[in-house]
Parts: structure tokens; sequence; C-alpha cells
């Protein structure tokens, strides 16, 4: 039984796609991202004044917390989502598209975190990269995370794999609250990563800022890449329908027109008869 | 010319295309997956063996001195007031912990951080009562406060208004 119910999940679709309302919401969604972000670089970069001890190094705070803070988020919004699924009561195959295309994001902004995180650790620490606690165990959640897009991408049943990956998503986000933790409960080099971090003034401000902006691009490529998702699937089946269609008319149709032996042209065919789409294209016939 | 393999419909046979790209695919993804798999057992066993346990301060190293021997490890404090001095590339200063002290001496490249007052954690050994720094790292807290207001001598609490602090700045 598919788990795709004409009910919420449905709902959601049309409000994505047909919802013109929704794409106005997204649009300024998306220019709000933008400003915000070109604010940043403006308050981030010109206005806010350099730091004690880190000078201008400081600068890099208003990019890598809100981005690790878009990472963990992200996978909070997976693991979420997985639960849903995994209820009953709210099983629905959008929770799924959601964590599958929450996972994505998240990944690029973990990737993001450590590349940002080791250029400020090179220009602060002296270190691109130590093997202390809080650093080895965001290495770890991306790669957990990298094991959960390889999950999703094994070809399965739309249910067993919503069922499968949602347990795995939720698995992987125990690793979020050790790395939160990990500047307590173990020495590491990697300042205390508390949400309230000691900042003042213009760079309180600058630092809210950036997690604004960064939550919102978040929603932002959350919100298209659900409908990619959507769009994806009706292509798909759009295309099987027809692939199947006109591989039954040409099976069906003759090679060659027995008047005067010249070949005829059949859907999805080369000159010499051949389907084109199949694997076996250009290979001998057995 | 005309096959079996060419109608779509009939799952079950081998030569299907279709199945036989979805076991391709199925292949290369385990593959991922095993190569996944790997990448999370190494990262375990760096969390486990360096990450836990990822430095000593210099009063617990200074307590096991006689167990650390030569062997290389990370020690953490901070750098001693008035003791940096630099001989060519040599850096001799004193780092202190907890009250206890010891004297360092590091040949390299530190961080432009690098300053008296500021906690450092430094990858080396002992050789006799000195500790032969091979790599420096400056260790900074989460405090970060602008140089102007630090320079005025101001200690102003988190968070203050946007409006007092352009001031300064102006």
């Amino acid at each position: 039984m598919s788990p795709y119910k004409a009910g919420f999940g449905h709902r959601m679709d049309t409000l994505f796609l047909k919802s013109r309302r929704f794409q106005l919401f997204q649009q300024v969604l998306g220019i709000a991202s933008a400003v915000a972000i070109i604010l940043l670089v403006w308050l981030g970069l010109w206005v806010t004044p350099p730091s004690t001890t880190m000078n201008n190094l400081v600068r890099l705070l208003y990019v890598h917390p809100p981005v690790a803070w878009v990472a963990f988020m992200a996978f909070g919004v997976t693991a979420l989502s997985g639960a849903l699924y995994l209820w009953r009561r709210t099983r629905d195959i959008f929770w799924d598209r959601i964590a599958g295309a929450s996972a994505e994001i998240g990944v690029v902004f973990c990737a993001l975190t450590i590349v940002s995180g080791s250029l400020w650790g090179k220009a602060t620490w002296g270190v691109w990269w130590t093997w202390d606690a809080t650093l080895t165990s965001t290495a770890f959640l991306l790669v957990l995370y990298l094991g959960y897009l390889a999950l999703r991408a094994l070809p399965a049943e739309e249910g067993v794999r919503a069922r499968r990956s949602a347990v795995a998503g939720l698995v992987a986000f125990l690793d979020v609250p050790i790395i939160h933790f990990s500047t307590t409960w173990w020495k590491t080099l990697h300042e205390p990563n508390t949400l309230t971090v000691a900042v003042h003034g213009s760079m309180a401000w600058t630092l809210g800022l950036g997690f604004g902006a960064f939550t919102m691009l978040y929603v932002w490529l959350l919100l298209k890449r659900y409908k990619i998702e959507v769009l994806n699937g009706n292509v798909e089946r759009v295309a099987m329908a027809t692939a199947l269609s006109e591989r039954k008319m040409g099976a069906c149709l003759p090679t060659v027109n027995l008047a005067d032996n010249s070949p005829i042209d059949r859907p999805g065919t080369d000159r010499s008869g051949d389907f084109i789409d199949s694997p076996y294209y250009g290979e001998e016939d057995p | 010319m005309i096959n079996d393999a060419d109608m779509v419909g009939d799952v079950s046979t081998t030569s299907n295309p279709q199945v036989a790209f979805a076991r391709k695919r199925h292949r290369r993804m385990l593959m991922v997956l095993v190569v996944v798999l790997f990448g999370m057992g190494f990262l375990f066993y760096k969390g486990l063996s360096s990450a836990l346990d990822y430095y000593l301060p210099v009063n617990q190293a200074l307590l096991q001195k006689a167990s650390l021997g030569n062997s290389t490890f990370r020690i953490e404090g901070a750098v001693v007031q008035g003791s940096i001095s630099r001989n060519r590339d040599i850096v001799n200063f004193e780092i202190e912990a907890h009250g206890a002290k010891v004297d360092v001496r590091f040949e390299g490249v530190g961080s432009e951080l690098f300053k008296p007052g500021i906690p450092v954690v430094l990858v080396g050994h002992f050789r006799g009562n000195e500790f032969i720094a091979e790599r420096l790292m400056v260790k900074h807290s989460d405090v970060y406060t602008p140089a102007l207001l630090s320079a005025v001598k101001l200690s102003p609490a988190p968070f203050t208004s946007t409006g007092a602090v352009l001031n300064m700045i102006a």
C-alpha cells in the first residue's frame, strides 16, 4: 500500500505548486534573505569594530556560528520530520520529502561550517584542523548525514525508504547534542559553543542578523528543494507512462515497410530499429 | 528486431533493462555506504583516541611528568606575562595553569594572536624541566569585545544598544 494519501501531503503539494500567495511568500523570502546577507556583509566588514585579541579576524563570527546553527537546525528538521513520518497519525510522504530536502541543505551547511571553521582556526588557533572533541564530532556529523543521503539514494519502495531514512535521520541527530556539549564535557581547543556567546553592541546585532539571514536562506532553499522533489516525481511518472506507451506502441509496429523494404521510424528507436533508451543500446544482440 | 526485452511489463526477467539498471545503482550506493561506514569508524577511533582527552593543563602534566616521559602530548596553559623571549626562530616562554608553571621552548610559526596572557595548547614533550613544543595553538575564549571599547576602559554589558556603540566608534 502506498503511504501517499490524498490528505495533508497532497494539500501541501497543491499549496507549493499552485498557490499564488505562496509563490509570493517564497519570492519575498528569497529577496529578504538576499538583502539580509548583503546587509550582513556590510555590517560585518565595515560597520562593526575589530575586537580585542582577535582584531579583524573576529569578522568570521558573523558567518561561522550562524552557518553551524543552520546545519544543526536542518538536521533537527530532518529528525523531526522523520519522527512525524514514523508516527502513524501524521504519517505522510510529505514528511519524508521534507526530511530528505532538509538533510541535503544540512550537509551543505555542515561542510560550510567545517570550511569556515577551518579558515578561522588557521588564522586564530594557528592550525587548519585538530582532533578535538568538537571538531571530530562535527566531522562525524557530516559523515553521518552523507551516509543518510546515500541510504536515501538506494532504490527502494517509497514507504520502505521513508521508514528506513526516518530511523537513520533520528539516530544521526544524536550527534548534534554531543557537539553542542562537547566543549563542556571534554577539554577542547574550540571555544564554548553556547548560543549566549558574550558579544557586545553592534557585534551582537550583526551576529543576530547573521542567524536571521542564514535561517531565512535555509527556509527558502527548503521550499525550493521540496518543490523540485515534487516536480521530479511528476516528471518521473509522466516519463514512465510515456516511455511505457511508446514501447508498447513501437513494439507492435513492423520495423520495415513491407512494400519497399524501407525502415519505418518507430518511436524511441534509431534507424536500425534498436531502442535508444535501452542500457544495452549499441551492444550486439545475444 | 522485436524481442522480449523490448517489452516492459515483465519485471521478473533478469534481462529487463530497468531491473539491471536498478541493480547497478544498488551496488554503487552500497559501495558508497561502505565508504561512509569506514569514515565513521575512522572518526570514532579518532574521537576515542584523541578528542576525549585533548590536552593536559600544566598542573596535571607536571603531576604525570614521570609517566609521560618523552612521549608527545598536548599541554595547556596561559602565557605568563613578561616571560616571552625570542632568539632568532626560537621562542622561549612560560605557561601557567592553576598555579603550576613550566618553561617552554618553541621553534616554528605560531598564530598571530600569540601574546602574553593568552591561553595556548602546545604539542610536544618534556626534556628535563623544559617543554619542547613542536606546534603552538592559541585557544581563545568565547568573549568578543570591541577593541575601541576596551581602549577607553569600559566594560560594557552584553547586548548594549547599537546607538551607544556606534557613538563610540564614531
